[in-house]
């Protein structure tokens, strides 16, 4: 992060077109431009671009979100925007075309040279969020037969452009991917050897349609600085590099912590800032919920004679509720985590389960036995204490169980784990707990009205 | 039949030419995980017929149990030598997740090379320090580029990664970086003064793991520089332990909003019960000590319930959405603050913020609650008062589940601690007043 002091500097020069202003700028690094051209009103952003070179423009631009980069580029001319995207890497102005308006796009890609117009023409068919979306098409390749010396010299030629010039990929005359080499093993050789008598032929390589998701763990996997992406037949189309997979993990994680907590994920829009938008993607699961939360009234409702002759046992329905439901809660984040992060396997399964519930129940015992103490304490009444204590046990069990079973289970339905999410379980888990309280309290208590008694038997059947 | 299954096979025929065969077409990474589902006999076994280049690859992937057991049961003086090539974060992560008896046997394996390892373990682990790795390459800025490239060749075997060198004075202070790419690019007689770059994105040692991988992801570096406080250059840490970084912080993240307390390394698997249920009783206690005090509410407000009692019937509703609101929005301010993205940090506009899209929540809700509340019960006075309640009690979650997390964040503490439970059992009680106040108003308890 720059020094506010600084920030305040490079502004000035900037927006007062000072001759230092070029100089600055070229010697800091785009992720700092762009963070200080955040700050800076639309209208004035174009006289940061004006100050840099195409190539750094280029640099600066990619570093904003793809849905940030519009009104940046409106403030340009056609021409000046030509410049930056033909330097810019394939992928990222791939990003940007999808966030424009299909004519504009159009007009753009145009403008730009004739390999780069093919080459994004049939990028722009593959889905945003596969492989095939993800990948760039500037990487280094050579072929089986050169030597060290002369695939160096390639990387020294064609280095400039690439993405990375760290692997380099060995095809043949069709582009069949034959094998990869490092940067590392290839200035480690001898000059005179041949690419196939040192290049590895066990590759780790990803489908064009793979999910991007799969794409970022494959890479995180084997620790890879960027992964070769294929056709059916082999053919080499495109590199995903490193820092594509951190962001993709990135957003995952941040989709996983929302769902968890009950927010739809959306694509990250202009709309989906504003008040109403953010409220949108809370409301689908709180309408869930509600509707949910109303067959736990209905439980009361059913239990209502109950409550008629003893209205302390109400005093004891938010501890129980909000007890369970944060059980549950913790249980389904345990659940949810191992699933995403793959330390939940077949194997541990039936363990994990096990644990789960034998960590229930002790929480249960714990809890149960505290909470009973304080309502003797507090209603000086030991069947009550006694019935709440229990419920507060089982209920336990019983929430660990749902918060650990239910992602499972969506898991073996393939659907995503995290869809289950807190707010969701805490419903479920609330109408089983107020079901065994009452029953519970209804049996120790000796409470049973001939009205209940019916009710009761229908509840159960 | 797969190729783990092949394998075993293999393993229990003892037919080591076709368990050659297939080994040569595993990635180590691969052939680490299965070693992981293996008996201890069987893994102990396939390891020891691994080759050794292989064999290294396939323990730095191994979770340190394994790698405890594995270097433990191979013959002495191979143990030795395997440890001796090990980088050493790597060994300082296993040293520090042995208990003091295994710590110690390993140990004997390393012989004289400790020193460097006793510095490393001096830092906590989830600093910079305790996860960078010392097998970087600085050379000095008079070297020409051609002369860095041929010791650069040289080095490349033992680096962690060769695609930054990195440019130090006579003291060791980092004055500069150079990208292998631009060192490959340049004139071969150019001083690599002249082509670094001198303004390197750099961590102190003593930094914190999240720090770090944010920068490393923010510049899209492969390797960060790790300093000390005299700039002297201690290490780097690489973008694959970043990406380690990133996923333990979401875990953790995940689980302190639920209320779970962490530790260092969470394993799903374990079944040691008490060291779980450990880490979720304090947030729990607590929560029912909040919602007690919840009960005493509905205590002072028996009377009316006595009169109406279907008015406990929305008791569930109330406190559920009004804890999912809360847990909502410390979940959007959690993650804000650790992905960097929030605008402000400012906690007055953050909460102005959230109490706009509260009151929205709460429009909506509060009338769909009250449609249905009129539909079941034919009150509509009663409708009114949960419609009502609900409007505020939502305004308000949003609210408090905004300013928990933020407040923490400012007091120096982890945002996502306590926000789930705590929060929820404020809300609670508080929203249980509010209902019951409207009660009262409005049906003239």
């Amino acid at each position: 992060m720059l020094p506010k002091k600084d920030v305040l500097l490079i502004k000035h020069f900037v927006l007062n077109k000072s001759d230092e202003a070029q100089k600055i700028l070229a010697n800091l690094h785009p992720a700092d431009i762009a963070q200080i051209l955040s700050e800076i009103k639309n209208g004035n952003k174009k006289l940061f671009f004006q100050m840099m070179t195409s190539s750094k423009a280029a640099e600066v631009l990619e570093e904003f979100e793809p849905y940030d980069r519009l009104p940046i580029i409106e403030e340009m001319t056609e021409a000046e925007t030509v410049k930056i995207l033909e330097n810019m890497s394939v992928d990222e102005i791939i990003d940007l075309f999808q966030q424009m308006p299909t004519a504009q796009a159009e007009s753009l890609l145009r403008k730009l040279p004739k390999e780069d117009y093919d080459v994004l023409k049939s990028l722009l068919k593959m889905a945003e969020d596969t492989a095939g979306g993800l990948m760039t098409t500037d990487y280094v390749y050579i072929f089986a037969d050169a030597t060290v010396s002369e695939a160096i010299n390639d990387v020294r030629q064609f280095g400039h452009k690439a993405e990375t010039i760290y692997y380099i990929y060995v095809v043949d005359n069709n582009k069949h991917l034959k094998g990869v080499l490092s940067l590392r093993e290839l200035i480690t050789a001898p000059r005179d050897k041949r690419i196939h008598e040192i290049m590895h032929t066990n590759i780790v390589s990803v489908h064009v349609d793979q999910d991007q998701e799969e794409v970022a763990k494959v890479i995180s996997r084997y620790s890879l600085l960027a992964v070769p992406v294929v056709n059916d037949s082999n053919r080499l189309l495109g590199i995903v590099t490193v820092d594509d997979a951190m962001e993709v993990i990135e957003e995952e994680n941040t989709e996983d912590i929302h769902r968890m907590a009950g927010i739809t994920p959306e694509e990250d829009t202009a709309m989906s800032r504003t008040i109403w938008g953010a409220s949108k993607k809370r409301l689908l699961w709180l309408v869930i919920c509600l509707i949910g939360d109303m067959l736990s009234g209905s439980v009361i409702d059913s239990f209502s004679h109950v409550l008629e002759s003893m209205v302390t046992l109400s005093f004891f329905i938010p501890v129980l509720m909000a007890t369970g439901g944060n059980v549950g809660t913790q249980s389904l984040a345990l659940a949810v985590r191992g699933i995403a992060t793959e330390k939940l396997s077949r194997k541990n399964l039936f363990k994990f389960i096990l644990g789960e519930t034998l960590a229930g129940l002790q929480l249960g015992v714990i809890c149960g036995g505290i909470v009973a103490l304080l309502a003797y304490l507090w209603q000086n009444n030991p069947q009550l204490s006694m019935a709440v204590g229990l419920s507060m046990g089982i209920s336990l069990i019983l929430a660990s169980l749902i918060g650990v079973l239910v992602p499972l289970l969506l898991r073996l339905l393939h659907v995503d784990p995290a869809v289950a999410s807190g707010p969701f379980i805490t419903t479920i888990v609330d109408i089983s707990t107020l079901a065994v309280y009452f029953t519970v309290s209804t049996h120790l208590l000796d409470l049973l009205s001939p009205d209940a008694v019916s009710t009761l038997k229908e509840v159960l059947a | 039949m797969n190729w783990s299954e092949q394998i075993r096979e293999a393993l229990h025929e003892k037919n080591y030419d076709k368990l050659y065969s297939l080994l040569e077409q595993c990635h180590p990474v691969d052939i680490a995980q299965l070693m992981e589902e293996l008996s201890d006999d069987e893994s102990i076994n396939l390891f020891s017929t691994l080759e050794f280049d292989i064999a290294l690859q396939v323990l730095e992937e191994l979770d340190s149990n394994k790698k405890h057991l594995v270097l433990t049961n191979l013959e002495y003086n191979y143990a030795c030598k395997l440890v001796q090539e090990m980088s050493a974060d790597e060994m300082a992560d296993l040293l520090g997740d042995l208990e003091e008896d295994d710590k110690r046997q390993i140990l004997s394996l390393l012989g004289e090379s400790k020193d460097e390892l006793i510095d490393l373990l001096s830092y906590a682990r989830n600093t910079a320090g305790g996860r960078m790795t010392t097998e970087f390459i600085a050379f000095p800025k008079e070297l020409k580029a051609k002369d860095a490239l041929d010791k650069l060749a040289e080095l490349a075997v033992d680096a962690e990664t060769i695609y930054y060198v990195y440019v130090v004075d006579s003291q060791g202070r980092l004055v500069g970086v150079v990208s292998l790419r631009d060192l490959i690019l340049a004139p071969e007689e150019t001083p690599i003064g002249d082509i670094m770059q001198t303004d390197v994105k750099k961590v102190n040692a003593q930094q914190e793991q999240e720090e770090v991988a944010r920068l490393i992801q923010k510049y899209g570096f492969l390797a960060l520089p790790v300093v000390d406080d005299n700039n002297v250059l201690l290490g780097i840490v690489t973008v694959d332990d970043a990406m380690t970084v990133v996923e333990e912080e979401t875990t953790e993240d995940i689980l302190k909003l639920s209320g779970s307390n962490v530790d260092e390394d969470m394993d799903v698997g374990q079944v040691s019960i008490w060291a779980r249920a450990k880490r979720r009783l304090p947030w729990i206690l607590l929560a029912i000590c909040g919602e007690i005090i919840s009960g005493r509410v509905i205590d002072d407000f028996s009377s009316a319930l006595q009169t109406i009692v279907a008015l406990s019937f929305f008791i569930p509703v109330l406190m559920d959405m009004g804890g999912n609101v809360g847990t909502q929005s410390a979940a959007i301010i959690v993650r804000g603050l650790a992905t960097g993205e929030l605008k402000t940090l400012s906690i007055a506009k953050n909460v102005l913020r959230e109490a706009a899209v509260g009151i929205i929540l709460g429009i909506v809700n509060g009338l769909l609650v009250a449609v249905i509340t009129y539909l079941w019960q034919g009150q509509m006075l009663l409708g009114l008062v949960v419609g009502i309640s609900m409007t505020f009690n939502l305004t308000f979650a949003a609210m408090l589940g905004t300013f928990f997390p933020l407040l923490w964040y400012k007091l120096g503490k982890d945002p996502a601690v306590a926000s789930g439970p705590l929060v929820t059992s404020i809300l609670d009680v508080v929203g249980l007043l509010i209902y019951f106040s409207t009660a009262t108003w409005i049906l003239k308890l």
